[in-house]
């Protein structure tokens, strides 16, 4: 959701809508201080634990100072196992991050074009496109999941031990991500019957709408009428729908994890360490409250980016 | 409508079929076997198991491996065919959706269905409400006061059903809740009234939804000219929002409606299995992870039965709500 | 709201209170009408003894069945009348013969007769019926022919029914423990006239077990079944010794979630616990210890090694891992306080019968294996675990300590259960996470299974020796002379580390100190007839 380097070009040369929208943005104060927050947090997660001189190994255990509370060498105490609990919420914040943002955006992209073409064509196209995601929505997914998992395992075995014995890679690294594509892929693929439903909805009331008709009878192409017209109008939905898929894709990694497709022991996720960290409700509370905490500010943070980028993009507003 | 409706059951029809055919592949394509456990079953006995519910390879399918070279798997096909007329056969003629194999020894796929899902459908309904009956007016409040401190409270509130996952919430109720308040229990079902914190526990999550399509709903509506109209005319607040904002509000909500109730009676196993309800999610969990074929296909069907009649309900809502829809369907 | 209707609800809520407050927790209900409520960890997977294998299912059948011997209350190994008063045995202990109790009948009020038990031994041996524990019967001599379809006629299998009373068994070897085995649900009678009214004797789809039909022979009988919500059997008036029960009725819930059941616990909803799960366990021993029990148990955790791969078909390396194991660390952080042992061998010691010691830590002698190997680090292996937090954990430890001392790098892979016990099977793993639960108390329940092409083997390993070893013990009848052989074949096997035992099961639950009589016994199969609840308060 973030906007890429490369748009700030295109703003500057870009149409008054651009402009505008990134003035309003800015404007708002909720949504700028989200921004900084997501930024950081993919910042530390991804960049400063791989700095020189930052000592935090999410795997090394310590099994003599198991469930420690907070010191100078561990902020947030340790868990389990003897491991830094920072260590393992920072480098999970890196599997949860991907997994959150990059089957958000596989969903996005899938639902809305389907959505909205589907929506925009009406009659039996639509009906032909919109039972085929009520069966996909009957299919069982765990099933596929479970399929998937034993159809790769040994194909990223062997791809690993090539990774770390003869392009010689870091075998934390290499094993740390070694599962999370087929995963990501896994996500994105059946996660966006939902938004596919809502958008082809939203869309098929924009395309009854005066100035849609009007831009058929004025001979505009189908294409230029989904992609301008319709789909900035349904942005809302799409928006607020993508920004609340976030969680649910991070902590499905979770369960998906669960069962092997995912990340593997000993690395950590959000998802994991929440899951785990139920377990010690009674007897070890912050591992719980920690990585929920994160979790929970990440969300609202993109949850109050997502509506900041509504209100500055909705063309509706503009009027206002 | 009639005829709408009618279409929509025929294509659903067709979508069902596609969906067992589909899930009759999957099912079998898992690797392992029902009837394998932690103790190994003897070889001889394995045999004549295999035998009797088709999970040995046919002479047919061991000279289409040998001879042709095909994957197992492929020539597999040649033995599922027969079982699959069977299936159908069996299923429309005897209603009969096959036996449980290891697990529930006994029962059939069809008494699994009948004992199950009432407890699974007031479970969702429950939850349904609650998410609706939560989620409607805290959007509805957040977006009259958009971008003021009580729109940032109300969301953070709806937003922490969604950051509070299941499997957090379940647990918390019974720790917070059940063992401190004498009347509640912590788990197990002996009234409906046991149905209430596990139903709250589900619903949380939706109710966020709800409360952030209702909010992004009512937004638009808001900026509508005939709203400002009304606003100008110095109507009151309340009777703005329920006479002519709502109808156009909760559109979003309605298509969201279908699939998430779907998905909250089919994906309770988490709370089912957290509160101790005899539901509906944990035999599909059980029976995909132990390869009980016949309870998969047959609860895949049934899921599907659910999810389509949602989602054409929650069409049709939209339909009847929506009178420019509506118009075309005249017409 | 004014201000009326505010006190009304206050004392609407008020009063809710004081009468919950008086109202009994539903287990001190459930006390007072004698029916003791039990944690049983899931849903069985039937009622018929000849169809199941599983501890849950053995703990519903041993309520209404009862087989020729029965279990004592407090001791291990000792065998009481059951459906049999007595017994005698020729001096080689290969001739039987059980005399049944001439009170006993059937819970429909028939009499449980010699003919019920050769009926149920044919039954579970058919092969048609696919009895996957039909195995616990090849003692007897034919059984296992008979079973394997290389005889038709049940007739050559020596069990018969000399007259309604006496049961006549000729067996394969000297057997001294053969009432021990007859405790297990294998071995239960099934009524025959109604078996036979609800189908075929060898079809697997014959309803009889279900509970509007099922009729048993033990201290109770079906009252209700509810799918995956409870069990409840009630005192069956018929049972030659119904004096004796104490009990009006046990009710099994199929709590699967540990931590659920746990909470139930402390929420006075059950009387026993199935478990207690390791993150709880400080937890209630810090703030109940009169609830908890910890007890030996009969069973070990170990790591399966598939000898055929690479590098593990080396036995240095086998053995570096195997040394490299900090055992009694593991227990600590895996088990968190359960008392687990850490294990030296594969089977628990007992008093008859001391294992070899094998397996120990240490840390340099693991390191010269690992030289000695000639491991050169190219390899990454896999410990294969099934899905639960616990495999988890254990794997994060075991994988933590290979690393620190070995230096090597072990891939954790988590399967969905049929798939992991399908790649066990199919040789398809490194190494794997894996348990073993004695059926009966004699370390053959632990040692016969690593014999080639074995169902349970799942290693690669065999050897000739070894096999030639149990032969030879199975044919001794001095007790102690057959252990001390059992126990040079489990070092045998042991050696060539084609497992590495981690530790020894402790059964932990948590039980209401109301419950008398429930003793530690190693199998668990504690006798329902003789359980009660004390009737004074805490």
């Amino acid at each position: 959701m973030k906007p890429k380097e490369g748009s700030a070009i295109e703003f500057e040369k870009g149409s008054s809508l651009w402009n505008d929208a990134l003035l309003r943005l800015r404007n708002n104060k909720l949504a700028v201080a989200s921004f900084f927050f997501i930024t950081t947090m993919c910042v530390l997660s991804f960049i400063v634990v791989y700095l020189p001189g930052i000592k935090l190994d999410p795997n090394s255990q310590d099994l003599s100072n198991r469930f420690a509370s907070s010191s100078v060498d561990h902020w947030l105490g340790t868990d389990q196992l003897g491991r830094d609990f920072l260590a393992r919420i920072l480098y999970g914040g890196q599997i949860s991050l991907l997994v959150g943002i990059g089957a958000s955006m596989i969903t996005v992209l899938i639902g809305v074009v389907y959505g909205s073409i589907a929506g925009y064509i009406g009659g039996r196209t639509r009906d032909i496109m919109m039972r085929v995601v009520d069966g996909m929505m009957a299919l069982p997914f765990l099933i596929l999941v479970i399929l998937l998992r034993d159809a790769i395992e040994n194909n990223i075995k062997e791809a690993s031990d090539h990774m770390i014995h003869v392009w010689n890679w870091s075998p934390d690294l290499v094993l740390r991500f070694s599962n999370l594509a087929p995963l990501i892929l896994a996500i994105g693929a059946f996660g966006w019957l939902t938004m596919g439903r809502i958008v082809e909805a939203a869309a098929a009331a924009t395309s009854k709408m005066e100035y849609v008709q009007a831009g058929r009878s004025l001979g505009l192409g189908h294409l230029s009428l989904i992609f301008k017209h319709i789909i900035p109008n349904i942005l809302s939905p799409i928006i607020i729908y993508s920004t609340l898929t976030i969680p649910s894709f991070i902590l499905y990694e979770a369960t998906l994890s669960f069962i092997g497709l995912g990340i593997e022991p000993p690395n950590s996720s959000w998802g994991t360490l929440i899951k785990e960290g139920a377990n010690y409700l009674e007897t070890a509370l912050p591992l719980l409250v920690w990585p929920s905490l994160f979790f929970t500010l990440t969300l609202l943070a993109f949850n109050f980016l997502g509506d900041g980028l509504r209100d500055a993009f909705d063309p509706k507003s503009s009027k206002s | 409508m009639i005829s709408l409706i009618l279409s929509r059951l025929g294509q659903s029809l067709l979508t069902l079929i596609a969906l067992v055919s589909v899930v009759f592949v999957l099912v079998r394509m898992k690797p392992g076997n029902p009837f394998q456990d932690e103790k190994a079953v003897p070889a001889h006995v394995m045999e004549k198991i295999n035998e009797k519910y088709g999970f040995a390879q046919t002479s047919t399918e061991l000279y289409l491996i040998e001879e042709w070279n095909l994957p197992p798997k492929v020539a597999a096909l040649e033995r599922y065919g027969e079982q699959y007329v069977k299936y159908w056969f069996n299923l429309i003629f005897r209603f009969d959706l096959g036996p449980c194999l290891k697990l529930y020894q006994g029962f059939s796929v069809g008494e699994l269905i009948e004992q199950s899902f009432p407890y699974s459908l007031i479970l969702g309904l429950f939850a349904m409400v609650y998410a609706l009956g939560v989620g409607i007016p805290l959007g509805v409040v957040a977006a009259l006061y958009k971008n003021t401190w009580i729109d940032y409270g109300t969301m953070l509130i709806a937003m922490l059903g969604i950051c509070i996952p299941v499997f957090v919430s379940g647990p918390l109720f019974q720790v917070l809740v059940a063992t401190k308040v004498p009347f509640i229990r912590t788990a197990g079902m002996e009234g409906v009234s046991d149905l209430i914190i596990p139903a709250i526990a589900l619903g949380l999550g939706v109710a966020a939804y709800v409360a952030r399509l209702t909010r992004g709903g009512m937004l638009e509506v808001l900026s509508l000219d005939y709203v400002r109209t009304a606003k100008a005319k110095g109507l009151p607040m309340s009777q703005i929002v329920i006479r002519h904002c709502l109808r156009g509000a909760l559109m979003p909500v309605i298509s969201y409606i279908g699939p998430a109730f779907a998905a909250i009676t089919t994906g309770s196993f988490v709370i089912e299995s957290v509160f101790q309800i005899p539901g509906m999610g944990q035999h599909f969990v059980k029976g995909v992870t132990g390869n009980e074929i016949f309870i998969v296909q047959g609860l895949a069907l049934f899921y599907g039965v659910i999810i389509m009649g949602a989602n054409l309900f929650s069409d049709l809502l939209q339909v009847w709500l929506n009178p420019q829809l509506r118009k075309d369907l005249v017409k | 709201m004014n201000k009326r209707s505010w006190s009304v609800l206050f004392l609407l809520l008020s009063s809710g209170f004081l009468i919950s407050c008086k109202s009994k927790k539903p287990a001190e209900v459930a006390a007072d009408d004698g029916i003791l409520i039990l944690g049983n960890s899931n849903e069985p997977k039937g009622l018929d003894p000849h169809l199941v294998s599983g501890v849950l299912e053995n703990n519903i059948l041993r309520s209404m069945f009862e087989g020729l011997a029965g279990d004592h209350p407090s001791k291990d190994g000792v065998a009481i009348p059951g459906a049999a008063e007595r017994w005698e045995h020729s001096a080689d202990f290969k001739q039987w013969t059980f005399y049944l109790q001439p009170e006993a009948r059937w819970s429909d009020g028939c009499p449980v007769n010699a003919h019920d038990f050769t009926y149920a031994f044919q039954r579970i041996l058919s092969p048609d019926l696919g009895g996957p524990y039909a195995e616990m019967l090849y003692y007897i001599e034919g059984a296992e022919d008979f079973n394997k379809g290389k005889i038709k006629d049940f007739g050559q299998v020596k069990v018969w029914a000399e007259d309604d009373l006496t049961l006549k068994l000729v067996l394969n070897n000297p057997m001294p423990f053969l009432p021990e085995i007859t405790k297990h649900f294998t071995w239960f009678p099934v009524p025959k006239h109604i078996v036979n009214k609800h189908g075929a004797m060898d079809d697997r789809g014959n309803l009889w077990s279900k509970a509007e039909n099922i009729v048993s022979n033990g201290p109770f009988k079906m009252k209700s079944h509810v799918l995956t919500h409870s069990i409840e059997v009630e005192r069956n008036e018929y049972y030659w010794d119904a004096k004796q029960v104490k009990l009006n009725g046990i009710r099994f819930l199929p709590v699967s979630n540990a931590y659920t059941e746990a909470r139930m616990f402390k929420d006075g909803l059950i009387h026993k616990a199935y478990g207690i799960p390791s993150e709880l366990r400080a937890h209630f021993y810090e703030n109940y210890p009169e609830w908890v029990r910890a007890e030996g148990d009969y069973g070990t955790r170990f790591i399966r090694v598939n000898v055929t791969k690479p590098s593990l078909n080396n036995i240095h390396f086998r053995k570096a891992l195997a040394l490299s194991i900090d055992r009694q660390l593991y227990i600590d952080t895996v088990r968190q306080g359960g008392g687990e042992k850490a294990a030296y061998s594969l089977t628990p010691p007992t008093e008859d019968y001391q294992p070899p010691k094998v397996f120990y830590f240490d840390p340099e002698e693991a390191k010269k294996s690992l030289e000695k190997s000639g491991f050169d680090g190219k390899q990454t292996l896999t410990l294969m675990v099934t899905d639960s937090d616990t495999a988890k954990r254990a794997a994060e430890v075991l994988q933590g300590m290979w690393r620190k001392h070995l230096g090597l790098n072990i891939r954790i892979s988590t399967f969905d259960w049929a798939t992991y016990l399908q790649r066990q099977h199919s040789l398809d793993y490194d190494l794997c996470i894996a348990g073993w639960l004695g059926d009966f108390l004699d370390p053959t329940t632990f040692l016969t299974m690593w014999t080639k092409g074995n169902g349970n083997n799942n290693t690669g390993w065999f050897s000739e020796p070894y096999e030639a070893l149990l032969d030879k013990a199975a044919n001794t009848a001095d007790p102690a002379k057959r252990f001390s052989i059992l126990a040079e074949a489990e070092k045998l096997f042991l050696e060539d580390t084609a497992i590495i035992p981690v530790f020894w099961f402790t059964k932990m639950y948590l039980l209401d100190p109301r419950v008398k009589n429930w003793n530690p016994l190693l199998l668990g199969n504690n006798p329902y007839k003789f359980i009660e609840f004390s009737t004074k308060p805490e």
